[in-house]
Formats: C-alpha cells, structure tokens, sequence
C-alpha cells in the first residue's frame, strides 16, 4: 500500500518513499533522507481524478491503495507531464481499472498513445487533450482548473482547485524531502523548512537550466501567478506537501528567494 | 530537393550504410491543416552488435516492430539506447527488452530502477565518452548539448559520423504528409529557424530563459569534438548538410532566446 494521508475532505495524497540516492538525476549531491512519490486523489461523488500515476517500481501499491479510495467511481488519469514519474502506471491502471478515462496535455500524441496498454483497451478507454488554461469542469471535476508552469522542463501544467485552495504543481516545489519514513508527507506549518541555499541546489539538480536563466521575466511572471492564486496548499508530484495559506506563503517565499534572490557569493 | 513525380523514400531509411532510420510519424491536425511530426529512432548496425538509439512511441509499435525485424533480418539487438527517459524516446524501451531478451538497456541509467524494476540487471550505466563497440564501428556517448531532461545523452558512430541528437535540431517536427522520410537537402523548401519552433518552444521551453549564445557554444563544441556527417535528431528529419542546418538550429535558439523579455 502506498501511504495516504489526506489533504482535505476530498483529497488525498498517495505516497511511495525511496532512498534519497544522491545519483538520481534531480537530486543534489548532498542529498540525505527519503523522497516521497507522490500521486493525488480529488474525489466527486461519481468520479475520481488522479494526478500522476506514478513510477512503475511502486504499481502495485498505487493500484491497491486506489482501489480502496475510488472505490467504484469512474477513475479519470491526467498525468501532468510525459516523465515517467508521471506516466509510469498509466497503462497497468489503464487495464487493471474497469471505468477509466484518459486526459492529457499532449499537443500532438494521441493521449492513449504514450505508454503500452492491452489493445482491447486502446480502442475502448475514452481519452482527450486538454490545454493549459482550460477548465476541467467538462471532465467532471467543475473546481478544477489548469495553470501555466512559470518553472519547467516538459510540457507540463499545474493544477488549481478553487474550492480548497489547493495548486498541484507537478515537479515544481518538490526539494523537501523527509528526514526519515516515520515523519508525515505532509507538512502543516513552516517548522523546519531548508534553507534558501538547500533550496537553490535542489532546484537547481533538477532544472539545471535555472543556474544560466535570466529571471527578470519568469519573476515578474511568478508575481503575476501568486497575485492571482494565493494557494492554501501546494501539491508536488515529489518531495514534501505543504498544507495551510501561512505555511503555503512561507514555502512560496522561500522559492521565490531561491530561483531570482540567491547568490552563490 | 525531391521533384514531383519521383519515388518518395519511406521508412524504414538507409541514411548511411548499415544506418536505418525509423519514424513513428504522427499526424495531426494545426489550425485545420494536417501535418506529421518526428518520433524517430535509428538501428546501428555493426559487424558484430547492433543499436538501437531511441525507441519511438508505444502507439506505433507494432508497425515499428515489423519494419525493425525486416532490416534486422535475423540479427539482435545488443544495446538499446535511449537518450532519455521520456515517452518518445524510451516508450518502446519495455517491449523492445523482452524481444531481445539478451539486450542490454544502455544510457544515463541513473533513474531506471524505478522504471524497469524488474530489468536492473540488464542496465549498462554509460556516462559521457563512453563507448559501445559495434566490432568495425563504435558508438560514443556525447554529451547533451542542448537537453530537456538532463540525464539525456547524444550518440556519434565513428565509421560514418553520424551525430544523434536527441531532442537537438529538431527543424521540422511538423511537416506536410508526404516528407516524412525526406532529409533536409530533399525537402522542397529550405528549412528556417522558425521551422524548430515547436519543439524549442514546447520541449526545450527553458531556452527562452537562457542566453542563446551560451547555449550555442554548447553546440559547437560538441561538433568540434564529434564532426558529423549527417545529424541525426529524434524530431526533425535526417540532416545531410549540417553547417546549413546548424544555422538554423542557431537561428531558431535565437529567435525564442528573451522572447518573454
């Protein structure tokens, strides 16, 4: 089973740790402790959507700890990027889940097309692009809408929902990591947040692009964002959650310091 | 340039000898015009291994199954090759492993464990100038000059230098039906740096961000190091003219460089 906690009364997370091994891509040299994998749960009353399926090493444990949520819902995927942390599961659940239905952002892919799935299933399972800036209402999901990344590598969108607040923000804010596998995913309060060095070396581990970038216009679009959304949460596909407006605002800060303040000098 | 009335090239492609390019080529629609877009991978045939570099689309792989048996005609793939783990570039990676069940699974493996659990033990970890020995050619890994994800590595075979590039020169991902297999002095227009648009804007989005002459020293000193022949990218036809083409690339890293300014 995957660990769940819950983000609000509709909303869980579903988590798999791993090891911080310092020899993966994204994570710094100095890294230490354990990283959550983390998908997302928004339940209706007739429907499921899952944000990320997730990498394949952790399948069976995200299939049954779905199972036990979504119940018999109808299951909507949308992964928010092709990375395989994001699509990794998304033919497995595909075949494995009854009622299932596809939403990607894709520009040109056939949706059903990024990943290997039973071909019963291919020509059955109902899938669609979306844009960025669209609204998810048609899918079912009426507080749901998309968000232009201002950080990414991918095509890649984030997620807001309007009624708890709530921005899924994909690999972005994703360099917290857990001291050990006992302490929750989900942090409610700015205790013991790294600092604002830790923070750029994370950042810059992943988006190795952001150490040459000039920021003037990706800060001012930054500014732009969380003028518009002040999250009361913010939901990466790795690494730590975050949840509450104070400590939402503290994590944005301290982001926002990282990418367009710090100076290694 | 191809003429009218002349035989179109098709998939799978001769582009040098024993160097067979594949596309799983997509069409689809752009403000009511179809176009296709490059998926490609290309099959490294040596005297004694074989490599695959790059492995398309899941959505095509039973086309692309069929054409990779028929050039291989009998032969294994030793080494698949894939630049990075993104869907267009590894998404065959699983089904491709199971048909050659003595492959290896090579690149910058760094992340796989978590993506093929149950294949670490066919992992062949490579970093940059390392080296695949084909027998009478080899295929070095280059460093990704220009990358989304940054685990992602470049090819250069020895015997013919052909440079593989990944998502590098990716000139004309959207193209008309009909040009799929057509390399860039075939083409019945020249390419223009706009033509990289698509995929500089989308996949490689950072470059907006970063000045283009960084990036493009970058460029130039892998072609310094690695001379190519032909360039052979995952989304853009083959190139045959590479001083040519790498002007546009330049000029298409340019073009989009400060654009949010």
């Amino acid at each position: 089973m995957s660990r769940v906690e819950q983000l609000s009364d509709n909303i869980y997370v579903l988590s798999d740790l791993e090891p911080a091994d310092p020899a993966r891509s994204w994570l710094p040299s100095d890294t230490s402790g354990f990283e959550p994998f983390n998908k997302y749960v928004f339940l209706e009353d007739d429907c499921a959507l899952l944000i990320e399926t997730g990498a394949a090493a952790h399948d069976e444990s995200i299939q049954e700890s779905l199972r036990e949520i979504v119940k018999d819902r109808l299951l909507v995927i949308l992964p928010t990027r092709s990375e395989l942390e994001s699509i990794g599961n998304m033919g497995s659940i595909i075949d494995n889940f009854p009622r299932v239905e596809l939403i990607t952002t894709t520009r040109a892919l056939p949706p059903l097309g990024l990943a290997h799935m039973r071909p019963d299933r291919r020509e059955s399972v109902k899938a669609r692009r979306i844009v960025r800036g669209e609204k998810l209402a048609g899918a079912g999901f009426p507080t749901l809408d998309t968000v232009t990344p201002i950080i990414r590598i991918l095509n890649t969108i984030w997620i807001h929902d309007r009624r708890s607040g709530i921005l899924f923000t994909s690999d972005t804010f994703s360099n917290e990591l857990l001291p050990d596998q006992e302490t929750p995913t989900i942090r409610r309060d700015s205790f013991g947040l790294p600092d604002v060095a830790a923070v750029r070396r994370s950042i810059i581990a992943r988006f190795d692009w952001v150490e040459r970038a000039r920021t003037q216009a990706l800060q001012r679009q930054w500014a732009d964002l969380f003028k518009r959304i002040k999250p009361t949460g913010i939901a990466p596909s790795l690494g730590r959650v975050t949840m509450g407006a104070d400590a939402a605002a503290d994590v944005i800060n301290l982001y926002s310091r990282a990418l367009f303040e710090f100076s290694e000098g | 340039m191809a003429r009218d009335g002349e035989a179109r090239p098709s998939f799978p492609r001769e582009i040098a000898p024993n160097t067979f390019w594949f596309s799983t080529c997509l069409p689809f629609s752009v403000n009511g015009r179809e176009v296709h877009n490059h998926n490609s991978c290309f099959l490294v045939i040596g005297r004694d291994r074989v490599a695959l570099v790059d492995t398309g689309l899941p959505f095509s792989w039973d086309e692309l199954k069929g054409q990779l048996l028929d050039v291989l005609a009998g032969r294994d793939i030793d080494y698949v090759f894939a630049t990075h783990p993104e869907s267009p570039h590894m998404g065959n990676a699983g089904p491709l492993m199971d048909m050659f069940p003595q492959a290896q699974l090579v690149g910058d493996l760094r992340n796989y464990h978590l993506y093929y659990p149950k294949l670490t033990h066919r992992f062949s970890h490579k970093r940059e100038g390392d080296v695949l020995d084909l027998g009478d050619r080899q295929l070095i890994m280059v460093p990704a000059a220009v990358h989304d994800l940054k685990n992602t590595l470049w090819g250069y075979d020895t015997l013919h230098h052909v440079l593989f590039v990944s998502d590098g020169y990716p000139y004309t991902h959207e193209h008309e039906a009909g040009q799929c297999a057509l390399t860039s002095e075939e083409l019945p227009y020249a390419p223009a740096p706009e033509d990289t648009g698509p995929v500089i804007e989308g996949a490689l989005g950072w470059t907006r961000h970063v000045d283009a002459e960084l990036v493009i020293a970058d460029v130039l000193e892998v072609l310094r190091r690695y001379p190519p022949s032909i360039i052979a990218p995952a989304h853009g036809g083959v190139v045959t003219n590479p001083e040519q083409l790498t002007e546009v690339f330049k000029g298409g890293l340019r073009r989009v460089s400060g654009a949010d300014a």
